[in-house]
């Protein structure tokens, strides 16, 4: 199996036994940071956070660097867009393109927030498993009146990890229609549009069928979407009062004008 | 004897209205082990999922432990006492990893974490896969698939295990080692309802159910209906080791009545020749 | 004129945490006409090799040539076409006949020579004409696999390779898929079946090759098999071997029912049994 964009992978480590909802408040926390990093010292900050984080998760540097891969090409195009259309001083040109100083900076630091943002989402994603992400997030759901407009926390909670679960599945399935294809003669990169069609058809056909099947299977296992346990549950421990206490000082330091003035590029 | 099942004059229709079952009437007994056999739509996938409560009968009745399916009340129960096990290893699975899997079925019963817990560990020990617990399914082969489906029907405690054409996408070792754990079930007591068309593997079955275009042909010991010639057309698969059974028993060299079903069998019969 | 793998080695994931060794030095070769069945347990690499006969996958060392060329060139596709396991799956064409011209229509066959191949293509699998006109969505499951079969012989390989062909089939879809085997055979088609269940074919085939963790444990004829490997060996054998060892004295280098009936029947006459009835 390949490893996936964004997977769980399950080894045993302090950010993997750490309570879900920790986990997810320290990803919108992050995000918030990355989203209002304008410098590249909170750039470098935010790098030795994401390191300290990358140590203690006991992961291959490979998995992350697999879960950045696919996304390069939209890197690029927003670097390139900043590079080339931010107005400044002139460093570089070439006919009526023109390089500025600011497009380099601004270009270097909206590409590195993304990364980081994707990078923040696949340590949420690599240390905990999906049943227990929509188990937090089913956890802060039920804080909202869902029920009053006709919506069950769990089945809410069902649809998204069963979604997530479909992704490998889909690939898998995506994999296999394109080799059928490109060895009933498809040329891929010669004709787009029939590759299109070709494997998209039969992936929604058997995709279909496969729905069927696993509400069948979960129909079987007594699933009603009420009166639901979970074998997973969850409890605040030490380490997650240590972490919520680290976000505070992290969080602070990011957002207190205070400390901005010793920022300097 | 106790009924686990019983089915009174059940039809059924598709909505377009093609007959699938035409007035079937059958019983399953407490600790029983009942084959169905018969071709592609024979009904008799169909049949099984009238077990459950998956299918609802056009006309007639299915009564699962004195609960009749058509009642929604009772479906829940119904489910968790007859469990059911599918032919597609892979659409089974509900969860990222095998532990998750088989929880499902516990945790929709509303169960503790503690006794979700020991339910986990306890069927995928009794399929001996608790080792694996922690890894996806996609590093799992098929077989092993089969066997974490199976844990995660075991884990809802079911008095009774319906198995559609469980092992047909499976390889020999796996379909082996597959069918060691549902004699192995029996023997423990559990009632088990079969669809195959493997012949080989109604050696352990107490009643053979043949089916054709939506009726019971036959309905009786295994050995004594494959004996008959005429239910060679209906969908089973005749392993050149049964053949050479078949002929030995057509050329009056093995007696009829005793139909060696396996090799081991046959080798037996073929011993007590000599 | 053949397929030939030479020294070909194969990792998934090369270079990273999961690197898995698929092939290891593998070389074969399938000459054109013959029947080949290619066993071996799960992973122990058939699919990465036959992946290899059309170009799917690239060697990472070794060649893999067919007719030839190599395979790293497309041309090798119309020649050595791969069915996939469960190909009903791979389906899409509003018509049956959209969906078996594909690929001849992929290698620019038009017109009435196009015609031409669906409808010799749906012949050849035993389905009438008449079929070509409807949605493949519509028929039965073992009907979609004939049109997933068919779909890949409008193309007029040299060789057909068939992964796992008779997985989840019943009996009757089984024995009709055999018996087109047979037949396209029979034409000059190469034809290379991947099975885990190897045996069952034994009575087709003229060469068996057994994979196992990514090297050739044996090639050699069905009977040369019989006589050298120990497992998985086909279930007849198996009783004649356990015969001969309960003192019968049986041929045990055979398979078929028909064989195995002959020497039982002779070895129970000579020691006089008597029949019943």
């Amino acid at each position: 199996m390949d490893d996936l964009f964004l997977s769980f992978v399950p080894v045993n480590s302090i950010l993997h036994r750490l309570d879900p909802r920790t986990k997810i408040i320290g990803l919108m926390l992050a995000s918030i940071c990355i989203l209002k990093a304008s410098s590249f010292m909170e750039i470098t900050l935010i790098m030795f956070v994401f390191l300290i984080l990358l140590f203690i998760c006991h992961l291959p540097v490979m998995h992350f660097v697999r879960s950045v891969r696919p996304m390069l090409l939209f890197f690029a195009i927003l670097f390139l867009v900043q590079l080339f259309f931010t107005e400044g001083t002139v460093i570089f040109s070439f006919k009526w393109l023109s390089v500025s100083y600011e497009g380099l900076v601004l270009g270097t630091i909206i590409t590195l927030r993304f990364v980081f943002l994707l990078l923040f989402a696949s340590l949420l994603t690599a240390t905990t498993s999906p049943s227990r992400i929509t188990a937090g997030i089913e956890s802060f759901l039920r804080l909202l009146p869902l029920k009053h407009i006709g919506i069950s926390s769990h089945d809410f909670a069902m649809m998204m990890s069963l979604s997530i679960y479909f992704a490998p599945l889909l690939y898998d399935n995506f994999r296999s229609l394109r080799d059928a294809q490109i060895s009933r003669g498809l040329d891929i990169k010669k004709e787009p549009v029939k590759a299109i069609f070709s494997i998209s058809i039969p992936l929604v056909a058997t995709s279909v069928r496969r729905v069927e099947e696993v509400a069948m299977a979960m129909e079987s296992r007594c699933y009603s979407g009420i009166g639901r346990t979970s074998m997973y549950v969850m409890e605040f421990r030490r380490m997650d009062y240590l972490f919520y206490l680290l976000y505070f000082f992290i969080f602070s330091f990011f957002t207190m004008p205070y400390f901005k003035g010793y920022i300097i590029i | 004897m106790i009924y686990m099942i019983h089915i009174n004059n059940l039809s059924y229709r598709y909505p377009d209205g093609t007959l699938v079952l035409d007035s079937v009437s059958m019983d399953v007994h407490k600790g029983e082990f009942v084959a169905i056999a018969g071709k592609n739509g024979s009904g008799k996938s169909t049949l099984l999922r009238h077990m459950n409560g998956l299918m609802l009968p056009s006309e007639g009745s299915v009564v699962v432990k004195g609960m009749d399916t058509i009642d929604s009340s009772f479906i829940l129960n119904i489910r968790q006492i007859a469990g059911m096990v599918f032919q597609d290893p892979q659409s089974q699975f509900i969860g990222m990893t095998l532990e998750e899997d088989v929880a499902f079925g516990p945790e929709n019963l509303g169960l503790p974490q503690e006794d979700i817990r020991k339910r986990v560990d306890m069927s995928l020990q009794d399929v001996g896969m608790q080792e694996y617990k922690h890894q996806t399914p996609g590093s799992l082969s098929g077989g092993q698939k089969q066997k974490v489906a199976l844990a995660s029907i075991l884990a809802m405690k079911p008095e009774i295990i319906l198995f559609d054409e469980v092992t047909s996408m499976l390889d020999p070792y796996s379909r082996g080692e597959i069918l060691g754990l549902i004699t192995q079930l029996h023997e423990n007591g559990t009632t088990i309802v079969y669809v195959t068309h493997r012949l080989e593997e109604l050696v352990h079955a107490d009643r053979l159910i043949v089916m054709e275009n939506g009726r019971i042909t036959h309905n009786g010991y295994p050995r004594v209906i494959l004996s008959q010639g005429n239910v060679v057309d209906s969908g089973f698969e005749f392993p050149p080791v049964i053949e050479l059974a078949k002929r030995l028993c057509d050329s009056g060299f093995i007696d009829p009545a005793c139909f060696p079903l396996s090799r081991e069998k046959l080798m037996e019969a073929l011993c007590q020749l000599m | 004129m053949s397929i030939d793998v030479r020294n070909v080695s194969f990792c998934y994931n090369k270079g990273t945490s999961l690197e898995r060794r698929a092939l290891d030095n593998v070389s074969l070769s399938v000459e054109k006409g013959e029947f080949v069945l290619i066993g071996g347990e799960v992973g122990s690499g058939k699919s990465t090799l036959i992946r290899h006969f059309n170009g799917l996958l690239k060697p990472q060392s070794g060649l893999v040539t067919v007719s030839g060329i190599n395979s790293t060139n497309k041309a090798v596709r119309s020649k050595a076409v791969l069915l996939m396991q469960y190909p009903q799956k791979q389906l899409f064409g509003k018509t049956v006949f959209d969906d078996v011209s594909f690929g001849p229509s992929n290698f620019g066959l038009k017109g009435e020579a196009l015609n031409k191949r669906v409808i010799d293509a749906l012949n050849l699998v035993g389905l009438d004409h008449s079929v070509s006109a409807l949605s493949p969505f519509s028929l039965s499951g073992g009907q979609m696999r004939q049109v997933a079969l068919a779909g890949v012989l409008a193309m007029n390989p040299e060789y057909l390779i068939l992964d796992e062909p008779t997985s989840g089939l019943d009996p009757e879809n089984r024995s009709l898929l055999l018996s087109t085997l047979k037949k396209l055979h029979s034409t000059g088609i190469s034809v290379i079946v991947v099975s885990h269940q190897v045996c069952e074919l034994f009575p087709l085939a003229e060469k068996v090759v057994l994979l196992k963790h990514g090297s050739i444990a044996f090639t050699g004829t069905p009977a040369e098999y019989l006589r050298s490997v120990s497992s998985p060996l086909p279930e007849v054998t198996l009783l004649m071997k356990e015969l001969n060892k309960a003192g019968f004295n049986v041929r045990d280098d055979i398979f078929s029912a028909d064989a195995a009936f002959h020497e039982i029947s002779n070895a129970l006459v000579k020691k006089g049994v008597k029949r019943y009835g």
